[in-house]
């Protein structure tokens, strides 16, 4: 297990590498500069400015300045946002972005398993076609429609909601429903035909035959492997609200990670976008390493140590 | 005491009855939704220590008959009839009444032991639980499993307990199947074709263990195969089933040596022998059995049968004991001055 996670922990280094050149040469590709503006500055300016971001340097040396300096710890300062360094910039955002992300994906696992199980328990009733049909209409809808739709229902015309900022939990209550919903549906569905799969097993079976309660076979005999699909689409989940999170975050006035990520890419603003891709590569890594070893917890045919 | 516990059936299976709803093939055209008949009235009844064998071909609703009296029929059955054990009618009790009685009075070993156990849960638990659940608690439930597991052969039972069923071979996993029915103390054991999925030699010790439970543990078994072979080494009486009846049932030598039923008859012609000339063909039973649309109103057996008569088209035989363990149903012997054959 130990010597498992020791290894995984050490392809991080060659699956961060790969993607920080990656993303790299991707930034210098794109046309523009940071200092862009709508009014012209002088040659010499620019030249000067260039010159104390080291930007005048060659391509390939300005990439290992960069890749020197990500591996002391330091991303450089924002080109952008003035008297702030990029670790700062994620430091004061990233909390407000994982607690939006992490809540998402709870209650996306949650609902999702709960009703997925739902629907299995009373297959072909109008409850599981109800929550199906819901499912569906979760999965079609993409977030940054549903977002407006729960925004003019719950916060104008209800007007019990706020529509935008984070000062509070009545704050979160509709980004997190935005950003989860096709999770939760997602998850229902796959959670429903596992559950299904399982229930109709010879084991199921032979608990029944033993003599316990539905209740005990239901949690103790058929949660567990109906489940696992279920975890091994957590890691692509994962991935999807940390993304997802960026279109949301803007949405909903959201100061999180997404903001500076989607002004960082529009303003050229090399090393904050440099900074927000490393780290949300180092989460998403750092979560699909944690959904492998929860998956072997639970499967006992999956062994670590090979 | 002695007398009425040998009088008194154990179990009383009364004109069984069980239909499937089906979507769809049920209906006269094979397309609309209908019925499957799956058991048309079975009778038998189960007397304390003694083994009942269960033979038929697949379809013949042998399996259908131990998972009504376990209660656990598929979602769409609908069941009639009754089975009495102790006064109570199975059919009739709810599902917490029904798990009193299933896994602590009746208990089943299933046909294929890798995957009638929980892949995801350790031996242990799924031995121990049949008991916790009922009170008792975690650490005599323990050691009662490993006693078991002991005697039923397995090597280091207090060590692999703790095992999860992959890593134990087919045999193994059926030893734990029939150590969980024994967990309890069950009266009845209903084994499913417990060596069906096993090979040959697997499939010798397993029929040794059943045999003690019949001779030293005196448990009353019903043993449901298709292996007329194992039933000669295991029974003490056997009902043989087609289309959802029982056509024929007797003590195993009335059984096998005056098989009534064409279809006994047939079946155990079709047991291979050693000393048959190997160029022989093999008897065989000529065609299928029918596909149970509807509630048979004339012999089922007809079609296949080699002394089919014009009565056979029109009603359905009735039962006829000849002795007062031997019964069949079957018009061929009706019109015949000399009796029986």
């Amino acid at each position: 297990m130990v010597s498992y996670i020791l290894k995984r922990l050490l392809i991080f280094v060659p699956t961060l590498f790969i993607i920080i050149t990656a993303s790299f040469f991707l930034m210098r590709m794109a046309p523009g500069s940071p200092f862009d503006g709508e009014r012209a500055i002088s040659e010499e300016i620019r030249a000067n400015i260039l010159k104390s971001y080291d930007l005048d340097k060659p391509m390939f040396q300005q990439y290992t300045n960069y890749l020197f300096n990500v591996i002391r710890g330091d991303f450089g300062p924002s080109l952008k946002i003035k008297d702030f360094t990029v670790s700062e910039l994620i430091y004061k955002s990233a909390p407000t972005s994982l607690t939006l992300g992490f809540l998402a994906m709870f209650i996306a696992v949650l609902l999702g398993v709960f009703l997925g199980s739902i629907s299995a328990l009373h297959q072909n009733s109008k409850m599981d076609y109800s929550i199906m049909s819901f499912a569906m209409v979760g999965i079609v809808i993409p977030n940054y429609a549903i977002a407006p739709i729960l925004t003019l229902i719950f916060g104008i015309y209800l007007a019990i909601l706020p529509v935008g900022g984070w000062y509070g939990v009545s704050y979160m209550i509709l980004p997190t429903i935005a950003l989860s919903l096709p999770y939760i549906a997602y998850i229902a569905r796959i959670t429903r035909g596992s559950m299904l799969d399982v229930l109709s097993t010879n084991f199921i079976r032979t608990a029944y035959a033993k003599g316990l309660s539905e209740r005990k076979i239901l949690f103790k005999h058929a949660l567990k492997p109906a489940i696992l699909p279920v975890v091994s689409y957590l890691g692509p989940s994962i991935a999807g609200i940390m993304t997802g999170s960026v279109v949301i975050e803007s949405i909903f006035d959201i100061p999180g990670l997404g903001r500076y990520f989607i002004q960082g890419s529009l303003n050229r603003d090399y090393p904050l976008v440099m900074g927000l891709v490393i780290f949300y590569a180092f989460i998403i890594i750092t979560m699909n390493l944690i959904v492998d070893i929860l998956y072997a917890y639970l499967d006992p045919k999956v062994k670590l140590d090979k | 005491m002695e007398n009425e516990k040998n009088n008194t059936p154990l179990l009383s299976v009364k004109d069984l009855k069980v239909n499937f709803n089906t979507l769809s093939g049920g209906g006269a055209d094979g397309k609309a939704a209908g019925k499957i008949y799956a058991l048309n009235g079975v009778n038998f009844d189960l007397y304390h220590e003694e083994t009942l064998a269960i033979v038929g071909e697949s379809g013949s609703g042998k399996s259908q008959t131990s998972l009504a009296i376990m209660g656990i029929l598929a979602k769409n059955a609908n069941v009639g009839g009754e089975i009495n054990y102790h006064g109570k009618n199975l059919l009739t009790l709810s599902s917490s009444e029904l798990n009193k009685i299933r896994g602590t009075s009746i208990s089943m070993i299933f046909q294929d032991p890798m995957t009638s156990l929980n892949p995801y849960l350790r031996v242990s638990t799924q031995l121990t639980e049949v008991l916790t659940e009922k009170g008792v608690s975690e650490a005599d439930a323990r050691a009662k499993a490993i006693e078991i597991l002991n005697s039923l052969s397995i090597p280091k039972a207090e060590k692999v307990i703790d095992n999860y069923p992959y890593q134990f071979s087919g045999g193994m996993r059926q030893r734990i199947m029939i150590a969980m029915s024994l967990m309890s103390d069950s009266e009845i054991i209903i084994a499913d074709e417990p060596t069906t999925a096993l090979d040959v030699t697997i499939q010798a010790q397993i029929l040794d263990i059943i045999n003690k439970l019949k001779t030293s543990m005196k448990k009353a078994i019903i043993f449901i195969t298709h292996d007329l072979g194992v039933v000669s080494e295991i029974a003490d009486k056997i009902a043989v089933f087609y289309a959802g009846e029982i056509v024929e049932v007797g003590t195993r030598d009335e059984i096998f040596n005056s098989p009534k039923h064409p279809y006994t008859i047939g079946l155990l012609k079709s047991i291979p022998r050693l000393d048959q000339d190997s160029r022989e063909k093999l008897f065989l039973i000529e065609g299928n059995p029918p596909l149970l649309k509807s509630e048979p109103a004339s012999c089922s057996f007809k079609d296949r049968c080699n002394s089919a008569m014009a009565i056979c088209r029109e009603s359905k035989p009735t039962r006829q004991e000849i002795s007062k363990t031997h019964a069949f149903s079957c018009f061929r012997y009706d019109n015949k001055e000399s009796g029986y054959e």
